[in-house]
């Protein structure tokens, strides 16, 4: 077969190979050393050890698995991320790590053991806990129940004291505050996790990678002719979102086939909000409310919101607990 | 085994508990087989693969190179990463497979074997994927010189040549971008149809929305910003009503990166990409307003202010006569009017290095292999259904007279120029 015009070589025409890039391991061994709490001794994890007993969590990222180590018995969860050469997805998973390690003394945070690198995935190491919020609500829903009010202000108490804190001791953001990043446990602890795309805050005006799950993302990152440098303030949003689905059984916009669906309905109608016949109280709406501000600039960051009359009622509130709620909820099996 | 004291103490830690499990069985290795570990990963191959090292990742996997004993050529080796995490996951895994052991074109990127450590298809959770061992890929080439216009002519024949093959296989590539386009020493090309585009390829074809699958597919192409700026603007505007001409625009923002030496449209998301496309092509005629089926989106361009197509001689100040003119036709938004893959090969630009009578296109069997959808594949809602199918899918090509049947594709030196 004539190939003549194809292979003909001209001079200059030989392309110089870059060195290949061998898959990052992040200086990460296969292996960690763990401390359950501060007070304990650590012990070494390999992850080879590692026996799986069940899958908590998949996503774009990876999966997250309830693990056992084989020697000890410790159980913890471990989510594994692809390691990549991308350089964003490498900043982002040092951010988490990062982020992780200097996370213990903050009890609104799932604690972090440790982190190891294997088969081509960074594994981190993680507190488990008993549920997700978005499994729990949707549980919530089917059989027949719903989320009452002071579980809604103490779940928003302990996740806007995490984010509080996480940006004044750390300088991080979360960017990606959504019901599956709040975890509980049966002894009614709520606790934030996911840290994986935080950045470090600054106040300039430095572009930022289109980052947070998009049904969460305040108007302020959709509009192309209005972006701004991300702050707290678009976690807030999140989480006024994520209580109004939760309040009401279902996110509060539609599912978007196209982004300008999406452009159409955060950035050019009017915020949602809840229900006035849902019987929470004005509180409660209002507080939703502000968080919910389409202009960023009047949305109210952590130490405005945890000031207001909702939080002051969470804190206070003695009557309800989130323990009982949560092994009631999580203890009812649904029957078709 | 008594238990310490330290130990005891942590027993009284919420949700823990200890016990002495003792060493973890050994794994054994299957005959034929040996067990090699590089770079905290474990590879299980058979024994006529030796001398591995590592050479990085592509998608969804991680790779080395290795020895083929038999011949002494280095090839390239990709273990699937977690391939049943969903059925997902294993959809795509199933149909890259039946991809790659269907097609066969001189500048798509081949499987020459592929294998599985693991006995039966019900355990199956380990699968490999050999192929040629070209050079790099293009986006990293680009990182480290500026080519010269003769390559460039080749480079983009060459795509365009194994785009018209696999576009007559009743397959819209998609995902087209320097990271996926690899290349040798030699200037030659093999397109790589990667992983993240593949649940897309039969859909495509037969037009079925599966919104379902569509949204978890976007979900993670979101996370990597770079996929976005080769993609044509319909995908954006029409959401899935596409056709051929989505990779053209794809091979024209390729073009105009090695010509300038940067990314054309560098969008940070969806809307800043369009925006980005219409600062330099114009923003749409009438014509094409009424072909974007979002009221949302035809909403969206209508409120913007209008702007003129920007003169590409001063935008590629570099760039021949005849590159220009073929950008100017690549890069055109309505894509009824964008030139075809066809129209393309025959450019003035290509001329050189144009052999219109060596363009294969798909036999009709590997055409009716990838629309036919297996009546097993079309029953397939568990896990344990698609390993069956991908255990097939392995035990097909390895008795196939295409395995191990290649040669190095890698220069070590100058060969003879052959006439």
């Amino acid at each position: 077969m004539e190939r003549k015009g194809r292979e003909r070589k001209l001079p200059g025409m030989k392309i110089v190979m870059p060195t290949p890039v061998e898959t990052p391991t992040m200086n990460l061994e296969d292996r960690c050393l763990i401390k359950l709490t501060n007070e304990s001794e650590e012990i070494e994890i390999a992850a080879t050890d590692l026996v799986v007993l069940e899958e908590l969590g998949k996503g774009g990222y990876g999966i997250v698995e309830k693990m056992q180590h084989r020697q000890s018995g410790i159980i913890m969860a471990v989510k594994r991320i692809k390691s990549s050469i991308n350089d964003q997805s490498q900043k982002q998973m040092l951010n988490e790590l990062d982020a992780c390690r200097r996370s213990d003394c903050c009890p609104q945070m799932v604690r972090f053991y440790g982190a190891m690198f294997r088969e081509g995935d960074v594994w981190i190491c993680m507190e488990v806990m008993d549920t997700s919020l978005d499994k729990f609500y949707r549980h919530a829903y089917k059989i027949g129940k719903h989320i009452p009010e002071p579980f809604i202000g103490k779940m928003a108490l302990s996740v806007i004291e995490g984010l509080n804190f996480m940006k004044e001791q750390l300088n991080l953001i979360h960017r990606d505050v959504k019901p599956s990043n709040i975890l509980l446990n049966r002894h009614g602890q709520v606790k934030i996790c996911d840290f994986g795309i935080s950045g470090h805050l600054t106040n300039s005006m430095a572009k930022t990678v289109q980052a947070g799950c998009k049904p969460y993302m305040p108007p302020e990152r959709i509009d192309g002719e209005t972006k701004s440098a991300y702050d707290v303030r678009a976690d807030v949003w999140s989480l006024g979102i994520t209580i109004i689905e939760i309040a009401v059984g279902t996110h509060p916009y539609a599912n978007w086939k196209t982004p300008f669906e999406q452009l159409k309905q955060v950035v050019k109608e009017p915020p949602p909000k809840l229900p006035m016949e849902s019987g929470f109280s004005v509180d409660c709406q209002y507080f939703v409310k502000r968080c919910l501000e389409k202009d960023y600039n009047e949305r109210p960051k952590y130490p405005e919101l945890l000031a207001m009359p909702f939080m002051e009622q969470a804190r206070n509130e003695k009557q309800f607990s989130m323990a009982r709620f949560i092994n009631e909820i999580l203890d009812t099996v649904w029957r078709r | 085994m008594g238990m310490s004291a330290t130990m005891g103490d942590s027993a009284s830690i919420p949700g823990v508990f200890f016990a002495d499990f003792g060493p973890a069985p050994p794994e054994i290795t299957p005959e034929g087989y040996h067990e090699v570990e590089l770079n905290k990963t474990k590879w299980v191959l058979p024994q006529w693969y030796n001398s591995l090292k590592p050479l990085g990742e592509g998608a969804y996997g991680v790779v080395c190179t290795a020895e083929y004993e038999p011949t002494g050529d280095r090839v390239a080796i990709k273990k699937f990463f977690r391939p049943f995490q969903s059925t997902i996951h294993a959809k795509r895994t199933y149909r890259e497979l039946k991809l790659l052991r269907t097609l066969q074109h001189d500048n798509v990127l081949e499987m020459i074997d592929v294998f599985t450590p693991d006995p039966d298809a019900s355990s199956l959770n380990n699968v490999y994927f050999v192929s040629v061992l070209m050079g790099s890929d293009l986006q990293n080439i680009m990182k480290i010189q500026r080519l010269t216009d003769e390559q460039i002519q080749l480079l983009i024949y060459q795509v365009l040549r194994g785009l018209k093959y696999i576009h007559s296989a009743g397959i819209i590539h998609r995902d087209l971008k320097p990271s996926n386009i690899a290349v040798n020493e030699r200037c030659e090309v093999k397109v790589f149809l990667s992983f993240s585009q593949l649940s897309f390829l039969i859909l495509s074809f037969f037009k079925i929305l599966d919104f379902g699958l569509a949204r978890a597919q976007d979900a993670e192409m979101t996370g990597y910003v770079a996929t976005r700026w080769y993609r044509a603007p319909e995908i954006m505007l029409n959401w899935m009503h596409y056709t051929q001409t989505v990779d053209v625009w794809s091979v024209g923002c390729i073009l105009a990166e090695l010509v300038s030496g940067r990314p054309l449209f560098p969008g940070d998301d969806h809307i800043d990409q369009l925006t980005k496309i219409m600062s330099v092509v114009g923003t749409p005629k009438e014509e094409f307003w009424s072909k974007i089926q979002s009221e949302e989106a035809r909403n969206y361009i209508k409120n913007r202010s209008p702007i003129i197509r920007q003169d590409f001689v001063t935008l590629f100040p570099m760039a021949s006569p005849y590159a220009l003119e073929l950008l100017e036709m690549m890069l055109i938004l309505d894509p009824d009017r964008r030139i075809s893959v066809s129209s393309a090969l025959r450019h003035d630009y290509l001329r050189e290095y144009s052999v219109p009578n060596d363009e294969p296109v798909a036999m009709d069997t590997v055409i009716n292999s990838i629309v036919t959808i297996d009546p097993a594949e079309e029953r397939a809602t568990t896990l344990s259904d698609w390993r069956e199918l991908i255990w097939n899918e392995i035990r097909l090509f390895q008795n196939s007279a295409r395995r191990l049947s290649f040669v190095s594709c890698t220069d070590t030196e100058e060969e003879p120029m052959k006439i």
